[in-house]
């Protein structure tokens, strides 16, 4: 080709695409009808290819040249000074972000502008429509832009947003607020400039321009899409954190979703709608979407933090009922039941299992946390899984199942309320298609089962409760047989031994009004040649219902009380029972037997007595323990004969520990703490070691109110010290844990039956058959486990040897 | 012998001729279960312990019973272990019992083990239990009763003690697998 010819049509291409010119600003443009011939020479020339070529390659050189301007606004230090921005206090740093952002985005946008000529006269050497050019160049300008990304790009374009989402928001803020003072002068809470030059108008004005901008250029998403949806993240979770701090007791659901609806939204189509965009239709469908994942975000949100917040939630139910109702609709919506299992139960073991927490609180925590994991989830396997180490370390705690009965049985107790209700309103919860078998168990069960199956076995419970309830009727005399009733229908057939107490103690009351009514008896204020001084009132147990008494002494009772008492046997023994069966019996002061002739066997130990101390100045009511009353009678001056009464004038009598263990037949340990009660109510001194004298002008040590609230008995007109210590107000009754050593000494007695005759056994046919043969009638179980523990310790007693799996009995 | 005849049957066949027999024998079964429950327990609960039972396996009906000689006999210290096999009709019928160590006694087969003891055949009372059973047996051992032996050799050497004595302990195996 001739080398003028070509150079030529070099002159021509560069007047139609004056980029190609070394010195692109002095070079002349073409107009339209040059253009026009010029593109019919390249047409005819085929020169398209090459045209293009040249052309995106030069923009390509040009755009790589100037693109590392762009980045220059994003370097830390103000590499590029904005000089009409001078450094002042009233521009908060985000500002200055904000303006160079604008700043780059604008000096972008002309830039990208500056091609559009050229790139369109390009196109028009395109027949077809094939190839878009623009878009072809926006995608250029995005990848030069991403492969010249400083490292902390993202700081900028944040602080650029969350200037214009401040200044957005200013409207949502409530009144009082919107303007915080600050020295005197008014801010505003959208620019934080003063009121007077409020930034704000001019912000959304070049906020809108140059999101305008950015989505021109087709930059928007690319570049500032995550900022955008991470400061809409962080909006929402403030909302949410804001809304939801420490307020469990109202629903923010709805108001959440409409503010999501209503203030998130204007801001997401303020930002990706702008006015003169005119993709609107597209970006309405995205918008759409965008909002949905935006309302999964807002429940996601709420998810997680009511979940770290799930543990005061429970503590503070029923008030945080409405947060409770929140979290059930938003974690069926999300994927968090996993999550929610995991943070409750570290918060429980770091905030609630521990030694440091009341056993009762425990129990209420659990309580609480059932109905609330019950609303959550009403399959019940939350419940079941999360609840479980709960329920192991309650296990594990000793007075786990007396606090229970005490809640269960205590006045005016929330657990006792909700005994009473649930029998009223079982089964109302809404029916759960994929439980599981043992999860039915936990929805159906209502709370008070779901206690007293910590352990398994509703046996353990009914004991303790027996042992309660005795402790109870001894000690307050049957005055409240009608409540306890109430109690005794939760535990259907297993409380019958404790409707026999029950019983027992209505049949002592009519005995002891009979006996004293009946102008035959000797204890009827008829027969006036008694010397009856005061009132002895028995109850009468049934030997086989009642717990065991722990009963290792007796103790001897002054002689005036015996009198009485033997006095009330007579009576009774006169008194005619109906039927003839032999049948033991206890008292509650004391120990009674019916045999076929029907003797009182009293039990001296128990029951109370109702004293008064005359002092010189004073007389002083007490209601105690036999023991208690009998030592201090034993401190008075002999002569005058007093019980129920029980005047005491002169006490100069000096006892040692010794003398009077042996007087009244009491262990020392247990007479030295009986003691301590009148050292604290400042009636006896320790003179020298063991040696105790009466002071009349003592002063309580201890408050006597201060004494009873362990207890909380309260006599009619006195001060009940029954349980001065723990263990004396469970010495009456032996424990569960006694009882269980006894029932497990029967099976010991099944299990040398059967290796004594089917030489030796493994552990599970042991089991086995113990169930079958062992455990009729007794309603007495025993898991596999506690009988290895069992079987393991009489091995170490070398009761049994265990070889090959099995076990034998020792020779 | 009225005692060993079930006043529950006798009445009920004359009374409801037409109640299935089958029904009858599901009840008297578990009065059966029952009773042997009961006996067991209370064998449990006996300090005894030169006499013991259990039922073998899961079935009630079927005891394993172990007896210990007694003291100053040549059985001393000798252990026996026995089966016993209770019928349907317990305790109006007699069960079953068999020595299931060998036994060298005059009354006991020393091959098969059975025991010819008038109150296990024609002398039986639904009075008797396990533990009345157990304790006769333990009698038996050093009061055998020579006139009607089965095993006719040790019946001739019990007169010369001695004799009966070094025969017993060599025929004697603890057998430690009975089962």
């Amino acid at each position: 080709m001739d080398t003028s010819i070509t150079k030529s049509y070099w002159n021509d291409i560069v007047l139609a695409f004056p980029i190609l010119s070394k010195n692109e600003k002095n070079s002349e443009k073409c107009d339209d009808e040059q253009f026009l011939s010029i593109k019919k020479t390249i047409v005819e020339n085929k020169l398209i290819s090459f045209v293009h070529g040249m052309v995106t390659h030069k923009i390509k050189q040009d755009l790589m040249s100037k693109i590392n301007d762009f980045w220059l606004y994003f370097m830390p230090y103000d590499v590029v000074e904005l000089s009409y921005l001078l450094p002042s206090d009233d521009v908060s740093g985000d500002f200055s972000g904000f303006e160079k952002f604008k700043c780059a985005v604008d000096e972008l946008f002309n830039l990208a502008q500056s091609y559009v000529e050229t790139i369109n006269r390009l196109q028009m050497l395109f027949e077809n429509n094939k190839i878009n050019l623009l878009k072809n160049l926006n995608a250029q300008i995005c990848a030069l832009l991403h492969s010249t990304l400083p490292s902390d790009y993202n700081k900028i374009i944040y602080q650029f947003y969350r200037v214009a989402l401040r200044v957005f928001t200013k409207e949502d803020m409530v009144g009082d607020k919107k303007n915080t003072s600050k020295d005197g002068t008014f801010n505003c809470i959208g620019c934080s400039a003063e009121i007077i030059s409020c930034k704000c108008d001019y912000i959304l004005e070049s906020f809108h321009l140059t999101n305008w901008q950015l989505i021109t250029i087709g930059i928007l998403e690319p570049l500032a899409g995550d900022v955008i949806m991470d400061l809409i993240h962080q909006t929402i979770e403030s909302e949410v954190q804001d809304t939801t701090k420490d307020n469990f007791g109202e629903h923010h659901i709805s108001d959440l979703e409409n503010w999501i609806d209503k203030n998130v939204y204007n801001w997401v189509k303020y930002i990706y709608i702008p006015k003169h965009s005119k993709i609107t239709n597209i970006a309405d469908i995205n918008l759409a979407i965008f909002m949905r994942k935006l309302k999964h975000l807002l429940y996601e949100s709420y998810t997680r933090t009511r979940i770290d917040q799930l543990f005061n939630i429970i503590i503070e139910y029923p008030d945080s009922e409405p947060a409770v109702i929140d979290l059930s609709f938003t974690l069926h919506k999300t994927d968090f039941k996993p999550e929610l299992c995991k943070k409750l139960q570290n918060a429980l073991h770091s905030r609630l299992l521990h030694p440091a927490v009341n056993t009762i609180d425990i129990i209420t925590a659990y309580t609480a946390a059932i109905k609330v994991l019950r609303k959550i989830d009403p399959c019940g396997a939350l419940l079941q899984e999360v609840t479980q180490p709960i329920r192991a370390y309650l296990r594990s705690r000793k007075d786990t199942v007396r606090c229970v009965m005490t809640t269960l049985t205590e006045e005016g107790h929330y657990l006792t309320d909700e005994l009473v209700r649930n029998e009223n309103v079982l089964d109302e919860d809404d029916v759960c298609e994929e439980e599981t078998k043992s999860s039915k168990r936990f929805r159906n069960s209502d709370t008070v089962s779901m206690l007293v199956d910590i352990y398994g076995t509703r046996e353990l419970f009914v004991n303790e409760y027996r042992a309660l309830l005795a402790d109870r009727l001894l000690t307050q005399f049957m005055d409240n047989i009608g409540d306890e009733i109430r109690y005794l229908e939760f535990g259907d057939s297993l409380l019958h031994s404790c409707s026999v107490m029950l019983k027992d103690v209505y049949d002592s009351k009519r005995i002891n009004h009979h006996l004293y009514s009946d102008p035959t008896s000797n204890l009827s204020s008829n027969n006036l040649n008694n010397k009856l001084e005061f009132p002895v009132k028995a109850i009468i147990v049934s030997n086989q219902f009642w717990p065991n008494f722990k009963d290792n002494f007796n103790v001897e009772l002054p002689s005036v009380i015996q009198e009485h008492l033997d006095n009330y046997t007579k009576a009774f023994e006169s008194f005619k029972l109906d039927d003839n069966i032999v049948m033991y019996y206890y008292k509650s002061l004391e120990q009674i037997k019916i045999a076929g002739n029907r003797t009182l066997n009293w039990k001296p130990n128990l029951g109370i007595i109702n004293i008064d101390l005359v002092l010189k100045d004073k007389t002083l009511n007490f209601t105690v323990s036999p023991i208690h009353a009998t030592i201090i009678w034993h401190f008075q001056e002999q002569g005058r004969d007093i019980a129920d009464i029980c005047v005491v004038s002169h006490y100069c009598e000096e006892w040692t520990i010794n003398d009077l263990s042996i007087k009244m037949r009491v262990p020392a340990t247990t007479l030295r703490r009986r003691i301590g009660f009148w050292q604290n109510q400042g009636l006896l001194r320790e003179k020298s070691f063991d040696s105790f004298i009466f002071v009349e002008d003592g002063i309580p040590t201890t408050s006597i109110s201060g004494k009873g609230n362990r207890t909380s008995f309260v006599g009619r007109n006195s001060e009940f010290v029954y349980g001065d210590d723990d263990d004396e107000m469970e010495s009456a009754v032996a424990s569960a844990q006694d009882q269980r050593e006894e029932e497990l000494q029967v099976f010991w007695s099944y299990i040398v039956g059967m290796l004594t005759n089917l030489d030796s056994l493994p552990l599970d046919r042991i089991h086995q058959m113990l169930k079958m043969f062992a455990t009729q009638g007794t309603g007495v179980d025993c898991s596999l486990t506690q009988l290895r523990l069992f079987l393991d310790e009489k091995v170490k007693q070398h009761l049994l040897i265990f070889t090959g799996g099995r076990y034998k009995l020792s020779k | 012998m009225a005692q060993n005849v079930n006043p529950r049957l006798e009445g009920s066949s004359s009374n409801s001729p037409k109640r299935s027999e089958d029904m009858n024998d599901r009840i008297e079964s578990n009065k059966v279960v029952q009773r042997l429950q009961k006996e067991l327990m209370s064998l449990m609960m006996s300090c005894d312990g030169s006499v013991s039972a259990f039922p073998d396996g899961d079935n009630l009906f079927r005891w394993v019973a172990t007896i210990v000689g007694p003291k100053d006999t040549v059985y001393e210290n000798l252990k026996y272990k026995l089966s016993m096999e209770f019928p349907r009709g317990y305790p109006y019928k007699p069960p079953t019992v068999t020595f299931l160590t060998p036994c060298f006694h005059p009354n006991v087969d020393f091959a098969t083990g059975s025991i010819c003891l008038d109150i296990l055949k024609e002398k039986w009372s639904a009075m008797y239990d396990v533990k009345a059973i157990l304790i006769s047996l333990q009698s038996l051992l050093g009061e055998p009763n020579n006139e009607s032996p089965l095993n006719v050799k040790a019946a001739q050497l019990w007169p010369r003690q001695e004799v009966f004595k070094a025969t017993l302990l060599s025929t004697y195996k603890e057998s430690e697998s009975s089962q």
